[in-house]
């Protein structure tokens, strides 16, 4: 009995827990959180509840972060990448494949329409199966500011309408996280709504108007 | 938002104290949902207005030295909309286990 005794209270049995339970999770998860991008709130946020996590959990928590750094932290991160990596990628291979189907740029009045949507969405994301987002959609396929013979297949359809508004929506200064490539001319007209709404929402509607009559 | 066990167990842990805050580590705890799947159902809603999220003051934090945390809370958008989540899961029978679960836990 006294063998045990001393056995657990042993200098590296001791430091061994100390390790586990109290250096370990704390260092772990600092490096954890070098996963997320540095103005993600989330590496504060784990770090900070690590401390209300009793200790006893603490190394099987810290070891579940790594799952939640992995899909949402190297993911945003990935996403980004991609997101500046795609337009070079799309231009290169509509040169070669087709020099006529490429995207046609967003136009004014288009991006107009996508940021009223959005504003009466509360400047919030608009998912791609909401139904104004689809009749956003084929209303600016319906709209011939674009001639049809310069429009690829994809052309202002749901997926592409609903990247052209989540730019808007990340760009708003609410916006609780980053904000993705947009373009300067989705800031443009994000400023103009912010700066008079009614005034846009109105320009808005008399697009609509002109695009069904014509 | 895709309705998932793991969004409809969060719903009931969050409208168990629609008016109060929420943190993550006894938000996982409360909902049975780990954090890999919780942390990013919460982005979502906060993306979609239906949480707003804030840090507590340093006065809150009652045991000194320990860094503010983050909380979420249930903006109006977020009651309607995980109210009518909730009442939708309560019909459908795919997730009566998951009702059950929540029961158990003191939430449905």
């Amino acid at each position: 009995m006294d063998s045990l005794i001393l056995h657990v209270f042993a200098w590296p049995t001791l430091g061994v827990v100390l390790l586990v339970f109290g250096f370990a999770p704390g260092a772990f998860l600092r490096l954890i959180v070098l996963l997320y991008n540095r103005e993600n709130p989330r590496r504060r946020e784990l770090l900070a509840e690590l401390y209300r996590v009793p200790r006893i959990e603490r190394p099987f928590w810290a070891a579940e972060q790594l799952e939640t750094a992995l899909f949402e932290g190297l993911c945003e991160r990935l996403t980004a990448r991609r997101a500046r990596r795609v337009p070079v990628d799309a231009a290169m291979a509509s040169r070669q494949l087709s020099p006529n189907l490429r995207a046609p740029a967003w136009t004014w009045d288009e991006v107009v329409l996508a940021c009223d949507l959005v504003c009466r969405n509360g400047w919030r994301i608009v998912d791609t199966d909401d139904p104004r987002l689809i009749h956003l959609s084929a209303e600016l396929q319906r709209m011939n500011i674009h001639p049809v013979a310069s429009r690829s297949p994809s052309f202002r359809n749901p997926n592409a309408v609903a990247r052209k508004l989540a730019d808007i929506a990340t760009a708003h200064p609410d916006y609780p996280g980053r904000a993705t490539n947009g373009g300067h001319l989705a800031r443009e007209v994000l400023s103009a709504f912010l700066a008079s709404p009614e005034e846009m929402h109105a320009f808005a509607e008399s697009i609509g108007r002109y695009a069904a009559q014509n | 938002m895709r309705k998932t066990y793991a969004l409809i167990q969060i719903a009931m842990a969050l409208m168990a104290d629609a008016s109060g805050r929420h943190w993550g580590y006894e938000l996982s705890k409360q909902s049975g949902v780990r954090s890999g799947v919780m942390y990013p159902a919460l982005q979502r809603m906060l993306e979609r207005g239906w949480l707003s999220d804030g840090w507590e003051e340093q006065a809150q934090d009652e045991k000194g030295g320990r860094p503010p945390r983050r909380y979420y809370e249930l903006t109006d958008d977020g009651k309607s909309a995980l109210g009518a989540l909730i009442a939708e899961a309560r019909r459908d029978a795919r997730f009566s286990a998951v009702m059950a679960g929540q029961a158990v836990r003191g939430l449905a």
